[in-house]
């Protein structure tokens, strides 16, 4: 940023705190930008950053009664910003801690394989699914993807929204007969 | 995203609130000594009346701007001695008068109203202020030297006011003649 720009920020600020509230769109149209930028480079998420920025403006116009002229007033901005930034992230980091605590299997999602018992209900419901899908016609299996569907047969739009829809009923029936309603 | 105009109007909303919840912190000084005002039994109308005009002053101008944050500051610590002095005094139950002993009370109620008057003008005079920031911050010290001299009689309040005025012209008038002579001046740091 060069030193001009630096300047008029500083400059806003001090003219707010004097107590020229002329100063605020001078401040909006420098020093948003800026802050913008700054909690982008800071945060992954376009719409914490933006809430961030917002969060850290808003405090900028409370608190500039207070702002000591002899500081540079974007260092300031800056330090407040950086601030918030941290805070968030540490929101984020202690909301993922909770979510561990709560449930330990959670936090080791994609390295942890599936339990004994996890596996046998996975099998078992694989071979219910095989043996239903193996009772429904070959077009209801190729209507519900289950099988590649056949070069010429091919149903469009509403054809094959209620022919999915029909052997998805089918599919439920079956289902249903095979494993029972709970 | 909000849109720069509603960036603005948010921002001037948080200033104000802002700059007011600055501008109430005055009353944590205010407010106690005005207790101590009410505690005796006489006068206390007189006293809560001041009491209210010099907070609600004091907040309006620190609200502002910074030089009226500046004023009330000076102007609070000026009168700061006054108001001691003058509820001490009505401990001693002493009043100010004409007369024999309460001569000396109006004697001492006009040098120390000198006194804060010389400090406000050495406090604005250090902070480059204007004219109309001395008047403002001897009307502040005013209001709070009236607050401890209330109970010491309108010639105890009279004479401090005097006093605060002349003390802040005289000040003023040293402060100029040493600028324009280019001397350092006697107030400068």
């Amino acid at each position: 940023m060069d030193a001009a720009r630096r300047k008029t920020i500083h400059d806003a600020m001090v003219r707010l705190s004097d107590g020229d509230r002329t100063a605020m769109a001078a401040l909006v149209q420098e020093l948003w930008p800026v802050i913008l930028s700054f909690a982008q480079r800071g945060l992954a998420q376009v719409e914490d950053a933006e809430d961030v920025a917002q969060e850290v403006f808003l405090k900028i116009c409370a608190r500039i009664s207070d702002f000591d002229r002899q500081r540079d007033g974007l260092s300031w901005a800056f330090a407040l910003a950086s601030y918030e930034i941290m805070t968030v992230r540490r929101r984020d980091q202690r909301r993922r801690d909770r979510v561990t605590d709560a449930d330990p299997a959670l936090g080791s999602v994609a390295d942890a394989a599936p339990s004994q018992e996890e596996a046998v209900i996975e099998a078992e419901l694989n071979a219910l699914v095989l043996a239903v899908a193996g009772s429904l016609s070959e077009a209801d299996r190729a209507t519900l993807g289950l099988v590649e569907l056949e070069a010429g047969g091919t149903a469009q739009g509403a054809t094959l929204r209620k022919r999915r829809q029909r052997a998805l009923d089918r599919f439920r029936a079956m289902f249903r007969s095979y494993h029972g309603d709970s | 995203m909000a849109t720069p105009e509603e960036l603005t109007l948010r921002g001037l909303r948080a200033y104000e609130v802002g700059r007011l919840l600055t501008s109430l912190r005055v009353a944590l000084v205010v407010v106690p000594v005005a207790a101590v005002c009410l505690i005796e039994r006489t006068g206390r109308e007189t006293c809560a009346c001041l009491a209210f005009i010099l907070l609600a002053t004091a907040v309006w101008l620190r609200w502002r701007s910074r030089r009226g944050m500046d004023a009330v500051n000076t102007g609070l610590v000026a009168g700061s001695l006054p108001l001691a002095v003058g509820l001490l005094f009505d401990r001693l139950d002493l009043r100010c008068g004409l007369a024999g002993a309460a001569s000396f009370c109006t004697t001492f109620a006009v040098l120390l109203g000198t006194a804060a008057g010389v400090m406000i003008s050495v406090s604005q005079s250090r902070l480059g202020a204007r004219a109309s920031s001395v008047l403002t911050a001897g009307a502040v010290a005013g209001l709070a030297a009236a607050l401890g001299c209330v109970r010491l009689g309108a010639l105890g309040v009279v004479s401090m006011l005097v006093g605060i005025a002349l003390g802040s012209v005289v000040g003023a008038a040293v402060g100029k003649r040493a600028t324009e002579r280019g001397d350092p001046g006697p107030f400068d740091p």
